[in-house]
């Protein structure tokens, strides 16, 4: 199995509002990404109302297609089930490159560093 | 239409002549992988490296084959291959082209016809125009390959499988690279 491991932390801002930073080190394949995929349902569960998401991709190396599919699945169910956010951050080139090229990008935000995508949650 | 070998060709168009001074001598690779997802990762950077070290295309073009070929395996190994059997993934390259084919025995469970990928291949374009209405699968073909690549082909193999090719123009990748570096800019990886 590919490695990859998924880090989730609890971001307190001003507004109170609840913001989860989850961070992927590794490559989303194949083989792993269905095991691994339920880390972050698990998270959803728990996720209060207009909560705000970040996807820190810092250190995520690669998605195929399926982890795109999950990345959509995930972006659905925090935006019209809980009424809330998720944006990515620090994408590498080539990852921004497919979520570009299959549309993802007109429908998830990306901020280039962390500090933008914590000022976008914080407001 | 069919192939020399025999095998029926859903999609084909020939390549083009080589510049003056250059040469079309395909010069091949062919790796034996088992149909294992485990290797998928090795696999995925060798066609990083050799896209990077073999040909002249930039380092956009080692990512995205790096997709390309990671689909293209996925597929093999999940439709057309058992456990325990082995898949075929070869990557050629000339002055003018890169080519990259996988070859399957067709012994996997969900194996199908060169015919019916063709057909599901429509249904999935249908599906593929808004970004949201795809299933968890889907967009491996569509949106990456096809949008990424100047030729895509399944061909029913005459020993039973099939063979899924994919060829890039240079030329065209170039092209591409200009018009994306106008619009940003930029230049990939910067």
């Amino acid at each position: 199995m590919t490695a990859i491991d998924i880090k989730i932390a609890d971001l307190p801002v001003p507004t109170g509002r609840m913001v989860k930073v989850v961070t992927f080190v590794g490559s989303l394949d194949e083989s792993n990404v269905d095991e691994h995929s339920k880390i972050i349902y698990d998270m959803l569960e728990t996720l209060a109302q207009a909560a705000v998401v970040i996807f820190d991709f810092a250190q995520l190396d690669y998605m195929n297609s399926k982890s795109i599919g999950y990345l959509t699945d995930w972006y659905l169910k925090i935006s019209d089930e809980k009424g809330g956010m998720l944006v990515l951050t620090q994408a590498t080139p080539g990852l921004l490159d497919v979520l570009d090229t299959v549309g993802l990008l007109q429908i998830v935000r990306n901020f280039p560093t962390m500090d933008e995508a914590v000022a976008f949650a914080s407001t | 239409m069919s192939d020399a070998t025999g095998g029926t060709v859903a999609a084909a168009s020939p390549a083009p002549a080589a510049p003056e001074g250059t040469t079309n001598q395909e010069r091949v690779i062919s790796i034996q992988l088992q149909t294992d997802l485990y290797f998928n990762s090795g696999i995925r950077d060798f066609a990083v490296n050799f896209i990077q070290n073999m040909t002249s295309l930039s380092e956009k073009w080692s990512y995205r084959f790096q997709s390309i070929v990671d689909e293209l395996c996925n597929n093999a190994i999940e439709h057309g291959s058992a456990d325990g059997d082995q898949i075929s993934v070869n990557f050629a390259f000339t002055d003018t082209y890169v080519k990259v084919w996988v070859d399957d025995n067709g012994t996997g469970k969900d194996a199908t016809t060169a015919a019916q990928l063709t057909t599901r291949l429509e249904e999935l374009k249908v599906q593929n125009a808004d970004p949201l209405n795809v299933a968890l699968r889907g967009r491996g073909i569509v949106k990456i390959i096809q949008s990424w690549t100047d030729e895509f082909t399944y061909v029913d193999r005459p020993g039973g499988g099939l063979r899924v090719q994919v060829v890039k123009y240079l030329e065209s990748a170039r092209k591409e690279d200009e018009e994306m570096n106008a619009v940003e800019g930029v230049t990939f990886g910067t």
